[in-house]
């Protein structure tokens, strides 16, 4: 597939064609990552998170594209496991082919950033499963209201919408009450 | 609606772009003013994109799933392997038939697969044999378990070992033997010359390995081939005992020369990796006093290196003998076992004179 293709369908949200399409990098990537003292879980792992990066930065309308989406990928996988070898504070063996190094400010990467996301999606693993459900179909796939309404069984819009955004503060509310135990923790 | 939630409402709507733009006048203007509702927007907005991500790793999972390589690389090389005999039996076929339906025709196909054929060994007769025992080497964790694509020795499937096989079985010695000697000078029987080219039907599969073998016939090769090389490991390659016991796993990486006589000199082994045994990297401090374990595993992967047979020398395009580099991994893994590879990235082309 071309890349203009893969950039085509993750914008239209036909995710899971283009994650079959890359996903054939992933051999590479994890030899690469066992190769320099990764594991299988690991190298599991930061595939995943680098796809997700991949997926959103291709999303953000203002992306251009300057090199392969699979060297793009390659290089953020790089970028991704270099970071994780530093939190690990050993040595990593970085023989990867250095065709294209993306630095955090490239990425626009956040550290503080993407901990405060993880931690949200644990957050999102604890509120009910009509909640979860709910944010999947109306963010992710992009569906309207009177969609999940009838979906999901709701007496009617307005009470899928009320749902929705007491799930909403529900979730909010979770996350201010964990931060201020993290702060004390993390000293 | 509770005052709260329509508050919430009102952000959403901000944040997807539903307010025309008075609305969004008026709102900017009370965010400037309000650091509560600034804070909302800023939580509301990482919610969401928490919520997008939770759904998209959801959706990676299942594809993961669902692809062959991302459950266990050994089904996917299987795949390969059937695959490949699949490819190879069908050549074999159409060469049995033209062969029989006229003469003519022959000669014109055999000029048609004639890049087909210079890939191919033709000379063992045991194939089919032969990548049969090695998938069943596969499973038993003692064995040398090669599987990255990179690798050079990765899987039977890369080799079209296969074909040989086939294609010998309907006879048709006019075409390659020439070509064979050519390549295998050292070795009547060897199971076979190192492939020079993939056909196109690997190509198409994995583009990743073509470029190991773009330059196949400049690097120095194994006597043999890779399946032979392999084999070999198979042979000397072993958990020293002392590491084993005490469950600690280490990956050596040895860089050495092969001079133009296809000599192995030069060994220099580094072990760039020591850990226990759930995978936790060793500190300095462990490193030091497990010296002598250190010392086990180097040991035992340049044993390997130095009891090897001479090797194929490099050969640059002139087709003079030179001398070369290589290096290579050897993995101990407590679970898989003893593994030897080899990374493309790695490999460089001979020095020219």
């Amino acid at each position: 597939m071309k890349d203009q293709e893969i950039i085509h369908i993750i914008r239209k949200g036909k995710t899971d064609k283009a994650i079959k399409v890359l996903y054939k990098e992933y051999p590479k990537v994890r030899a690469n990552i066992l190769s320099s003292g990764g594991d299988e879980k690991i190298a599991r792992q930061i595939f995943h998170d680098s796809l997700i990066l991949l997926i959103e930065k291709v999303s953000e309308p203002s992306f251009k594209l300057t090199s392969k989406v699979s060297t793009y990928l390659y290089g953020i996988n790089r970028f991704m496991w270099k970071n994780e070898a530093r939190r690990r504070q050993k040595d990593p063996e970085l023989e990867w082919k250095d065709n294209l190094i993306l630095t955090a400010d490239d990425l626009g990467y956040d550290k503080e950033k993407e901990e405060q996301l993880t931690q949200l999606e644990t957050i999102l693993d604890s509120i009910s499963e009509r909640c979860r459900k709910i944010f999947e179909l109306f963010y992710f796939r992009k569906k309207s209201m009177k969609t999940i309404a009838e979906q999901l069984e709701f007496s009617s819009v307005n009470s899928a919408k009320t749902q929705k955004y007491k799930c909403m503060e529900k979730a909010i509310q979770m996350a201010a009450d964990l931060k201020p135990t993290n702060s004390i923790q993390q000293p | 609606m509770r005052p709260e939630l329509s508050q919430l409402e009102k952000i959403t709507q901000y944040l997807s772009g539903d307010l025309d733009a008075n609305q969004v006048k008026v709102f900017e203007q009370e965010l400037a003013n309000n650091k509560e509702l600034n804070d909302l927007v800023s939580q509301q907005k990482d919610l969401i994109q928490a919520a997008k991500r939770k759904a998209l790793r959801a959706e990676i999972e299942s594809v993961a799933a669902g692809v062959a390589g991302g459950g266990s690389s050994a089904s996917l090389f299987s795949g390969w392997v059937v695959l490949g005999g699949a490819i190879v039996v069908g050549l074999g076929i159409t060469l049995y038939l033209t062969l029989h339906d006229d003469n003519q025709e022959l000669k014109q196909s055999q000029l048609s697969f004639s890049e087909v054929e210079n890939t191919i060994p033709m000379d063992s007769l045991d194939n089919s044999d032969e990548a049969d025992s090695e998938n069943h080497m596969k499973n038993s964790p003692e064995e040398l378990v090669l599987e990255e694509p990179e690798t050079v020795f990765s899987s039977v499937a890369n080799y079209v070992e296969e074909s040989e096989g086939v294609t010998s079985k309907y006879d048709q010695p006019l075409i390659v033997s020439q070509e064979k000697k050519n390549h295998n000078p050292s070795s009547k029987n060897g199971s076979g010359v190192v492939i020079k080219e993939k056909t196109k039907a690997d190509r198409d599969k994995n583009e990743s390995i073509v470029e190991v073998y773009e330059n196949n016939a400049m690097r120095a090769t194994y006597p043999g081939g890779n399946l032979e090389m392999k084999r070999f490991m198979v042979k000397n390659l072993r958990y020293p005992k002392s590491a084993f016991d005490k469950g600690i796993q280490a990956v050596a990486q040895c860089d050495f020369q092969i001079t133009a006589d296809g000599i192995i000199q030069n060994i220099n082994p580094e072990l760039i990796k020591m850990s226990e045994a759930d995978g936790m990297p060793f500190n300095d401090m462990r490193i030091l006093f497990n010296k002598k374990l250190a010392d086990a595993f180097i040991g035992n992967a340049t044993h390997v290196l130095r009891t090897m047979p001479l090797w194929k020398p490099a050969k640059n395009s002139a087709g003079t003998p030179v001398m070369s580099t290589q290096r290579i991994y050897f993995k101990y893994d407590l679970i898989r076992g003893c593994l030897a590879y080899q990374l493309s990235d790695d490999f460089e082309l001979p020095i020219s004179e």
